[in-house]
Order: structure tokens, then sequence, then C-alpha cells
């Protein structure tokens, strides 16, 4: 078995003259559940229609269980479910008729997979794909994606539309697919949810991916959120190991992110007159958010 | 081929087959039950005809035989819907059937199947093909069933089936040239409209051709010149040279298309 479900070199692409996605290097190994964060336009849709073979990479190469994507396509997509940011099916075709259509492409005939995953879903198969609500197509789109059991499920804002009682079944789902193997790759710009379900997470921007590395890392690795209140003015130049990131201060309320050691944050603090001191680690978002502004890896 | 996403594409198309294929049949039939008085009144249909231009009688194929042979009727009447119509229902199903699934969004759920994109082009285009064929053996037996019911006179069952296989290789180049141009556009919404407009442009550009001699050569621009329709003189046959136009023009315009398919990016 492969150690890595997906492996990105250099993968680069390009619509015209406009990037979609730069040098891109990501490792996920099989197994993993994988977030990827990043705003709109950040190149996470392009780099998974990239991994689909839907487009064509303009350099670099990917590799998917091992194998190139462009050349191995349409092997590669045998053992992918895939979830697209926004779903669209033939009109006219009820959920039943869909999923069977889905099915046929992979030799499955019996539907009981499907029939128990919609379950799971509250999904009616019954009805007809154009009389759904977009909630329901996305449930609709989450049952194609793992009735074939795949070995990599690639979900591209899969909560888009969904209430949170159906989210949490989904989230449920997620970890029970990844317990007997599953390889999960979740694209999303809920940061929370990332947070919840993911172990590993990459944040990409502008098409570049800066940092890539463990959740529970990439939160307490070197930051903190430092607030305090002081009768006195407190600016950055009191740090003197210029450590401190978005200082704000809103009257005699001080905050800021410490990217340093803990030592050195404590000998700092030391020459401030502090009331109401409180070190905390920081949310994902706020890590995000750090990584994005000043854009440097960790 | 995939026999699932075949099916698919029938029943896709199976509502516009069928308005067309009887809009198409109640037109040569309505026109073919004409016939009996037309043939019968060929005196003063030769008075009425000499009033006409001789650029017009040429654009619309009209000579005097026309109105003394049963196919060469059909061939004024009858195949400017099978020809004409037939054209554009190639050109229409051509367009759509592969450029349609990124337009309506369903190309991200079909290409992220285990399909490579050869599979998929080949079993739209034989799909497209059962369409197109089963349009024109559909038209040729009602005409051959409207000639056998109408015509006072005997005619040549040959002439019909190889007039039937010009229009059936000139609907093939209609469906080659729509596909191919769907293709070429990057982001394909509908080309449906457009493909529609160049079958009666290259129409309209052969009727045009005819009207004067000094424009004759543009017009074998046109596919629908390269139609063999002088079904009335001696030894009308298929001519090896017309074929190869065809021929050319439809594999090559197939063969791009899915070079081009293998190749594109589909963009959301």
């Amino acid at each position: 078995m492969n150690a890595h479900a997906i492996r990105t070199e250099r993968l680069s692409k390009y619509y015209g003259k406009h990037r979609g996605i730069e040098g891109l290097d990501l490792t996920v190994g099989e197994g993993e559940i994988f977030g990827f964060i990043g705003p709109n336009g950040a190149g996470k849709t392009t780099t998974i229609r990239t991994l689909l073979g839907l487009i064509f990479p303009t350099s670099g190469s990917a590799e998917i269980f091992g194998r190139d994507v462009v050349r191995h396509g349409s092997e590669i997509r045998r053992s992918v479910g895939y979830v697209p940011a926004e779903v669209k099916y033939y009109p006219g075709m009820r959920v039943k008729e869909l999923l069977s259509y889905s099915a046929s492409f992979y030799g499955i005939t019996d539907m009981s997979r499907a029939g128990s995953l919609a379950e799971r879903l509250a999904l009616d198969m019954g009805r007809r794909i154009d009389e759904l609500s977009a909630g329901n197509i996305k449930k609709v789109a989450l049952v194609q994606s793992m009735l074939h059991a795949p070995r990599l499920l690639m979900l591209d804002e899969p909560t888009n539309g969904l209430d949170p009682l159906v989210q949490n079944r989904l989230f449920e789902l997620l970890q029970e697919e990844n317990s007997r193997g599953v390889t999960v790759f979740f694209s999303s710009h809920v940061l929370a949810e990332v947070q919840r379900l993911c172990r590993r997470v990459a944040i990409i921007k502008e098409g570049r991916i800066i940092t890539s590395e463990d959740v529970a890392a990439l939160r307490q690795k070197r930051l903190r959120k430092v607030s305090f209140t002081s009768p006195r003015s407190v600016a950055p130049s009191d740090f003197p190991s210029g450590n401190t990131r978005e200082l704000i201060r809103e009257g005699d309320a001080v905050r800021f992110l410490y990217a340093g050691d803990s030592n050195s944050l404590v000998r700092e603090l030391a020459g401030i007159d502090l009331h109401q001191l409180r070190i905390e680690e920081p949310t994902l978002e706020e890590v995000f958010m750090h990584y994005y502004e000043s854009g440097k890896g960790a | 081929m995939r026999a699932t996403l075949f099916t698919q594409e029938l029943k896709q198309y199976r509502t516009s087959f069928l308005i067309w294929s009887l809009t198409i049949v109640a037109l040569i039939a309505m026109t073919m039950a004409a016939m009996p008085t037309m043939l019968s009144n060929t005196a003063n249909l030769r008075a009425l005809l000499k009033a006409y231009p001789e650029g017009f009688m040429r654009a619309f194929s009209f000579n005097l035989s026309t109105f003394e042979d049963p196919l060469g009727f059909y061939v004024v009447y009858g195949t400017l819907y099978v020809a004409l119509l037939g054209g554009i229902f190639s050109s229409f199903v051509a367009a759509g059937i592969v450029s349609k699934e990124q337009g309506q969004g369903t190309a991200e759920f079909l290409l992220a199947k285990p399909l490579t994109r050869t599979q998929v082009s080949l079993t739209k285009i034989a799909a497209y093909l059962a369409l197109v064929l089963g349009l024109n053996i559909l038209t040729f037996f009602t005409a051959w069933l409207c000639l056998k019911a109408f015509s006072p006179l005997p005619f040549r069952v040959d002439g019909l089936l190889i007039l039937s296989f010009y229009a059936l290789l000139l609907a093939l180049s209609m469906g080659g040239i729509g596909l191919l141009l769907s293709l070429l556009v990057r982001r394909a919404r509908s080309f449906t409209g457009p493909a529609i407009g160049i079958v009666i442009g290259f129409y309209l550009l052969d009727a045009v051709a005819k009207i004067t001699e000094k424009y004759d050569a543009f017009g074998w621009i046109s596919p629908f010149k390269w139609m063999d329709v002088r079904v009335t003189e001696p030894g009308y046959g298929l001519s090896w040279w017309r074929m190869l136009l065809f021929a050319a023009l439809i594999v090559g315009s197939f063969t791009a298309s899915v070079v081009l398919y293998n190749n594109k990016d589909i963009l959301s």
C-alpha cells in the first residue's frame, strides 16, 4: 500500500494569464483526514479539479495513490469519491435514478449501501432532483460520492447548505469512513469544522501553500493569544524580541498574538505594569489569520 | 463505450428526437400528398415556371423535369426538409451532446467517474450517430411510403436510397462542424443556437451561389453543394469525389473533436 494518498510536486495551473495555483507541494498520507483551508479564490477548487483530471496542470505533477493523475485518471477515479462545491445534476431525474446511474460506472448493482447512506443523511431517494433544496442536493452528492466505498474522498466545501444536525451526521460518517482506512481531503473556508474534523491542515493563499502541518501543532506552535489591561500605554517597542503580531489597543486593554517561546514572553511581560493577564491558545481562525496576513510559513 | 452513458444520452434527446422526426415526417407527407395534383398539371406548371427568373429556379433546384418525375418532385420539396431540417437536428444534437454537460454543470459529475475522456466522447458520438441514423432511416421510409402512395408514375428506389445517403452524409457533416465548434468555445454554456445558424448559413450560401454562375464556385464551401440532387438525370449514382469530400469533413471534424476534448479544461 502506498503511503501517500495525494502528492503534488510544484503543481501549477494558470487560466491564460490568471493564476490558479502556483508551485503547489502537498502531501496527504493514506488514512488521514486532511483539511485544506483558504478563502474563496485561493486555489482550493483548482487543486481538487486538477487532481480529478477535470483540468490539466500547466506544470508540475500530481499523484493519487502513487499514480499520475493525468495518465491514470480513469483508474484513479475508481477509488475516489468527489463532492464539488457547486452540485449540479441532470434535470428530470429522481434521486434513486441518479444514484443508480452513478453506481453503474463502478459496476455496482446492489444499492443497499446507497440506501443506508441516504437514510443516515435523511435523504428521500424517491424525490425528483429539480425539486430538492440546495441542502438536499448536497446530500445526494455526499451519498453518490460514497456509494462505491472509495479509498479517497475529495470534498469541496461539503457542508455548504447543510443544517447543523446533518453536518454532525456527516462528520460522524466521515469519521467512520476514516476509521476503515478512507482518506478524507476536506476543503473548506470554515475553520471551526476543519479544526473539529481534521488532524492535519494546509493553508492556501493566492495559489500557494503557506503552511501544512498538524492542526494541534499549528494551534500550539509558538503562538499564544495574550490579553491584559495596563494603566500605561503599551506599544510593540515594549517587546524588543519582535515576537508580537497584530497588537491592538482599546483603551487600557491590549491584545496580541505572541509568536515565540513562553520564557521569552514571560520575560518581556515582566517589564509591564499588568492587570487581568490572560494567555490562551489561539483558535484556528486566529492562527489562520496570522498566517494569512503575514503570508509566512511556520 | 459505456452502455449506461449511451442510454442516458438517448434518454436526454428522446423528446427532441420525437419532435424533430414527427415534424419532418409530417412535412414530407403533407408535401408529397400534393404530388399527384402537381404531376397531372405539368402543362400549366410549365407555363408558370417560365415566369420565374432562371437564378431562382437554379437556387431551389427547379426544372421542368422536376414536375415530370416523382423523385424530381421529392428533391425539390422533400429533400429541403430532410437536408435542411435534418442538418439542423444533427448540428443541434452534436453541438450539445458534449458541451451541454459543461453548460449545465453535470460534467463535474460525469468526468469524476472512472471513464477516460475518449470513452466519454466516443460514447456520446455513438449516441449522436444512433439519433441521426434513426432520423434518416425514418425519413427514408416516409419518403418511400409517400412515393408509393402518391406517385402516379414509377420511380427509382435506388435513386431515393442514394439521395437519402447523401442526406445522411450532409447531416453528419453538419454534426461534425457543430461538435467541433462547440468544443472550441472555452466556456460552452450553450452552442446549439450558433450551430443551427451555421447550418442555415451553409444552406443559404449554396442557394445564393446557385443564383448566378459567377458565384457558383463559392457554393463549394457549403456541404449542401456536395450533395448530388440530379436524381432525374440518367446515370445518377454515388460520386467518389463527393463521397471523399464528405468523408474528409466527417472523419476530420469528429477526430479533431475527440482530440480536442481529451485535452480540454472543463471549467466550472
